[in-house]
């Protein structure tokens, strides 16, 4: 090791202090599937979306790392690329619910009274309908595709992020430096947006990492059904739904290899997600 | 001299879980630099008192007579109204420095906001009397305070912080919620000590929320004993206590535990029964109950009576040496 890398790693180690290996571990596969959706266009060995019939329902070889498909179309290839509609559909999901999350959740807890029964309600409204429901709902009403599913499902995961924001402010509104911000002329609107949210953001946004797995899962789900991303894109879901025939045809690495990507990245930002609400709350 | 604030009949009564107002009847003025305090037993409304001086009432409350800080009505008071009253003329200082901070701002942003965003102060003027204020109330190298958090102070610093914050605008009136019981016996004295020189220095008024007998007599000119939501004795504080009226105000007093320990033989005198829950509603006095010098005459409400030279005594057996005369003030 080199006299300069030394101080850093000694860092990187006082940094990462009290942190589980699993947390670690699960962020670098976060960040390696990031990288390889963000550079999926320059690294890909295969065009995703082409096919070649002289090489279909191939084992893994020198060639093609993870076989290919029914299609002849390279799974490492299809599995780089589906990446970024894979993710991208989810964090979509995760940024309007949150976004929204945040304005219902902090209306309700601070303005309480007849206002915040009223947005409760609607939540526990929002809850009784499974998401996968919604989705399919709005597949009907604006035709397939990843759009529509991210919709559906953003309004689906919205109580969860509401129910969360209303309760911590809730217990933020009647902490006492809230009362002194009000004995100091500062307008409610300043206090609960400017003062109470950077505060409880934190928390908010560890739960939304954990809410990225669940959403990921359930996009996937729905491409599979053939109601979000529609091929020849490539996409996990939907490659799954795929490589069901080559799974009978005794090739299974077209429907397993995504299969697995997604239950990894699913459960990296579980832990992720858990590691960062357990330090939020550590603190707080 | 002028009055910087008039409560006067102030009742203020829960709309749900309550059987009797949290406030009832409460009448006090704090004249221009004066020290007042308002002392009782937890739940007796001192808190709530002090509050209504900004408008800060209880959530969902009915509140009723009229609260005047520095000639502005509190009670029914429009938005503009409550933000003048709160931004500049009425500073409060909380009893638990470290919840009464928002813990994720440096020391400088809580002292500076206020007057910045609700005044207008350009941010030298307001770091410039920040950096007074703290110099001000003895805090060691203020500049480097300023940029700290409110985890690196110790409570004793922060409720220097805390008072600083709110004379940053030289309020007319400062009010003290149980602004030293979060602190140690040693601290607490240097606070006070700090708080009372500076109040001094810039004229302001002060209100003392305490349930601290001996630290209100030091500290201020009058006393406002509280029970069950009234006030029920009020007068100059070496007159209150050298002659206590009120049975109550003669129970605290019999109460505290004295300096040189007590003598042998003797126990610490207790005020009997259990201090009137939100649930109980009695039709005569608040304090009957518990009182030795009960008589059938309790069960009829007693009003608030003059009971000497500045001396307000809401009670039917005042006890002390002059008897009770003329009603003033009094209510049914």
């Amino acid at each position: 090791m080199s006299a300069l890398a030394e101080p850093a790693l000694k860092r990187l180690r006082q940094r990462t202090r009290g942190i589980s290996a699993l947390s670690i571990v699960s962020a670098a596969i976060l960040v390696i599937f990031v990288v390889l959706a963000l550079a999926s266009s320059w690294i890909v060995p295969y065009d995703p979306t082409a096919g070649d019939f002289t090489a279909i329902l191939q084992d893994p070889s020198a060639e093609h790392w993870l076989g290919t498909d029914q299609q002849g179309k390279d799974v490492l290839s299809m599995l780089i690329g589906g990446a970024w509609t894979s993710l991208l559909g989810p964090l979509g999901v995760v940024v309007v619910s949150t976004v929204l999350g945040f304005v219902v959740g902090m209306v309700a807890g601070w303005r309480g009274g007849w206002v915040d029964s009223v947005l409760s309600r609607g939540m526990d409204i929002l809850f009784a309908f499974p998401a996968l429901l919604l989705a399919i709902l709005a597949v009907s009403l604006f035709g397939k595709g990843l759009t529509a599913a991210t919709v559906a499902m953003s309004i689906a995961y919205l109580p969860y992020t509401a129910r969360l924001v209303r309760g911590v402010v809730l217990q933020e509104r009647a902490r006492p430096y809230v009362l002194a911000y009000k004995g100091l002329g500062l307008s409610d609107t300043f206090i609960a947006v400017r003062r109470v949210l950077p505060n409880i953001a934190p928390l908010v946004l560890a739960q939304s990492a954990i809410n990225f797995g669940y959403a990921l899962l359930d996009l996937a789900a729905i491409s599979f059904l053939g109601l979000g991303v529609q091929p020849p894109e490539p996409d996990w879901g939907a490659m799954i739904n795929g490589g069901q025939s080559a799974l009978l045809a005794g090739a299974p690495y077209a429907a397993l290899a995504p299969a697995v990507a997604i239950v990894i990245v699913v459960i990296a930002f579980n832990e992720v997600g858990e590691e960062l609400a357990d330090r939020i709350q550590g603190i707080s | 001299m002028s009055d910087v604030l008039e409560i006067s009949d102030l009742s203020v009564t829960l709309d749900q879980g309550a059987a009797r107002p949290i406030l009832d009847g409460v009448s006090l003025t704090v004249a221009a630099g004066d020290f007042v305090a308002l002392v009782g037993e937890s739940g007796s409304g001192k808190s709530v008192t002090s509050r209504a001086a900004l408008g800060l009432w209880p959530g969902q409350a009915t509140v009723s007579g009229s609260v005047r800080s520095c000639g502005v009505e509190m009670v029914g008071a429009s938005a503009s109204d409550l933000d003048r009253v709160r931004r500049g003329q009425v500073g409060m200082v909380f009893q638990d420095p470290r919840a009464g901070i928002n813990p994720v701002r440096r020391i400088g942003d809580f002292l500076t906001e206020g007057p910045q965003l609700a005044l207008g102060w350009s941010a030298e003027r307001a770091n410039a009397r920040a950096l007074e204020l703290l110099e001000a109330v003895s805090l060691p190298d203020p500049k480097r305070h300023l940029r700290q958090y409110p985890h690196e102070l110790s409570g004793g610093m922060l409720q220097r912080v805390m008072i600083a914050s709110a004379l940053m605008t030289q309020p007319a009136l400062l009010l003290c919620d149980e602004a030293t019981t979060a602190l140690d016996v040693t601290t607490q004295a240097e606070i006070v000590g700090i708080l009372t020189t500076l109040c001094v220095d810039l004229g302001t008024a002060v209100l003392f929320v305490t349930h601290d007998l001996d630290l209100a007599a030091a500290t201020c000119d009058r006393i406002a004993v509280m029970y069950a939501g009234q006030v029920v004795e009020s007068g100059r504080a070496e007159d209150l206590f050298e002659d206590p009226h009120h049975p109550y105000t003669v129970g605290l007093l019999d109460s505290r535990p004295p300096l040189g320990g007590l003598a042998p033989d003797t126990d610490l005198q207790a005020i009997p029964g259990t201090p009137l829950s939100l649930a109980e509603s009695p039709a005569g006095c608040r304090f009957a109950t518990r009182c030795q010098a009960r008589t059938p005459q309790c069960e009829t409400r007693p009003g608030l009576l003059a009971d000497g030279v500045q001396r307000l005594v809401r009670c039917w057996h005042p006890s002390g040496s002059t008897p009770a005369s003329t009603p003033s003030g009094a209510r049914s």
